[in-house]
Formats: C-alpha cells, structure tokens, sequence
C-alpha cells in the first residue's frame, strides 16, 4: 500500500484527488494516535486531536514545502495540538522524579518483567511512560519506536539536537527507576 | 558503556512491545468525512457575486452606448420633446410635498429600529452561514 514515497500522494491529493490522502491517513494514523494519547491520556481526546491534526495537515497541505520530512510536520503539529489542548484544560504535569540509578536496575527491572504476562508487562510499561513528562514520552516513543532520527525529533520538540540526545540519556534511566518502583509491588504482591 | 547499552536496549524492546495504540475502525473514514466537509466550506465560503463579471462588463457597454447615442443624437432638440406637453409636470411644484410630510416619533423610531434590525441579522446570518457548513 504504502510502496509509493509521501511526496507522490501528497501531489495526488494537492492535484485534486482527495482519496490519496487516505493513504497517508492510514499510514500515520497510529502513530500520530499515539503521541496525541500519551499526551492527553484520554482515548477520546486523542482520537478527536488525531482528527483534527489530519483535516489540518489536508487544509496546509499547500503551505508543505518538503524542507522536513512528511511525517515530522505531521508528528509536529500532532505535539503542539495535542499539548494545547492540556495548556486550555489546564491540566497539571507532575512528571516524576529520577530516583539514584544503579547500573544493577536494568537486569532486576528486565528480569521482573520477564516474570509477568504479556498484557500486565504491557500496562506496567504504559503505567511507567505515562509518568514521563508528555515531551520524555514524545522523545522517546518517536525514537525507539518509530525511529526518527535525533534531528528530525529536535524539529518536531523544537529543541537542540545535543538537547534531545541529553532527554534521552535521562530518559532512559528515568524509565528504568520509574519501572522498577511500579515491578517491585507487583512482583511482591505475585510472591 | 557496556550498561548505557543495556539500558539502550533494553528501552528500545520494552518500547517495542509496548507498540502502538489503535484508534478506532472508522477513524480514516472520519477524517476524510470531515475533510470532505472542509472542502465544501472551501467552496461555499468563495462567494458568487449576484451579477458576474460578464454580466457587469454587458452593463458597462448598455450605459456607455446609451451616454453616446445621447450625446451624439441631438436629443433635446429632437421633435418628440415638442410633441410632449410637459405643463402638468408644473402641478407637483405646487404640493409642497416634502415640508407637508410628517412622521409620527413611534413611526420614525420603528424605521430606525427596523433599519438597525436588519443591518444585525445581515451580518449574524453572514457570520451565522460562515461558519455553518451547509449540507449538499
């Protein structure tokens, strides 16, 4: 489906064929779901800014020139549509705390998810990134899982590229702790 | 270093697995919905004029042709100004119409609140149909 590069359904639908867009709505819908759900952590929330961001990127699609990639002007506007939407409801982020990392952790906090099913090791991860800050959570969904480069995540987050390999240095190490104070009751209470 | 490649690593399966969130069945068919709504508002937003530039051009030259037949044909001392009696026209100089004319306050201040009235919704239904996408 998705053998044709961005720029060919872009220029379909700027030529009047509408449909075209569907393709790129369909490649990056999951991903642009899933920023916007990490950042409001409301389905319903994240599917009407996901709507949203989409309509929006169709209504612009003239102002893209191509400088950035396809998909970081769309992760971009995902971001910022979906942090407005925290900034207008004035919800709080209390992102937490970095507890003292020992190089030990990795493997306790590995082995300890090893020991659990595949959906409770799943909700503890998301429990663990939810305590992220919504730009950790960006940073480092876009990264590890979708793969973008260091420079294409500094356009997105608007932040220095040095900055952005800082966050994920501390990023990692914060998931780490975060994971190990929400494995260790759960494995106690499996005891 | 060997651990900041394990935590490397390590970050990189668990966000793996974690993978990620699907929204719903008819989400792409929602957004091309709406995106077919946006296109109408496009277009019913380019507003039509009443009368068309063809329409304003075929004006342009009835005037024009008018302004010159006048000018050049010696209309005033044409024969069929002599024919005319235009003395009843002398009868309406004698109606003072204007001064006679009186408004009554409630008469004159309903124009007005009328006038006012209208100049609103003129612009309420302008802003009211901007905004309102209407259906086909």
């Amino acid at each position: 489906m998705n053998a044709k590069p961005d720029e060919y359904y872009i220029n379909e639908t700027l030529n009047g064929n509408v449909n075209a867009y569907a393709f790129l709505v369909e490649k990056y819908k999951h991903m642009v779901f899933t920023l916007s759900l990490r950042i409001v952590k409301n389905r319903e929330e994240a599917e009407e800014i996901s709507q949203d961001v989409f309509v929006k990127t169709y209504t612009n699609l003239k102002s893209f020139k191509g400088d950035s990639k396809f998909s970081t002007w769309i992760y971009k506007i995902a971001y910022y549509a979906s942090l407005d939407v925290l900034k207008k409801q004035k919800r709080t982020i209390y992102p937490e705390n970095i507890d003292i990392f020992n190089e030990s952790d990795v493997e306790s906090v590995s082995h300890g998810l090893n020991f659990l099913e595949l959906q409770d090791r799943k909700k503890i991860i998301n429990t663990a990134l939810l305590k992220l800050s919504e730009e950790e959570r960006t940073i480092v969904t876009l990264f590890y899982y979708e793969e973008v480069s260091v420079k294409e995540i500094s356009k997105i987050v608007n932040l220095s590229a040095d900055n952005v390999k800082i966050k994920l240095y501390r990023v990692r190490k914060k998931l780490v702790s975060i994971l190990k104070n929400v494995i260790e009751p759960n494995t106690i209470n499996l005891l | 270093m060997k651990t900041e490649n394990n935590i490397e690593g390590f970050t990189k399966s668990i966000i793996k697995e974690v993978g990620l969130e699907t929204p719903s069945t008819d989400f792409v068919s929602n957004v091309m919905k709406a995106i077919d709504v946006e296109n109408k508002k496009v277009v019913y937003l380019n507003y039509q004029p009443l009368i068309s530039n063809f329409g304003w051009f075929v004006i342009t030259l009835l005037l024009m042709g008018m302004s010159i037949f006048i000018s050049l044909s010696n209309f005033q001392s044409s024969e069929i100004f002599l024919i005319l009696d235009s003395s009843y026209l002398n009868k309406f100089n004698e109606i003072d119409f204007i001064n006679n004319l009186k408004f009554s306050t409630t008469f004159t201040f309903s124009v007005l609140l009328f006038a006012v009235l209208v100049v609103f919704q003129l612009f309420a239904i302008k802003h009211f149909y901007a905004k309102k996408v209407l259906p086909n």
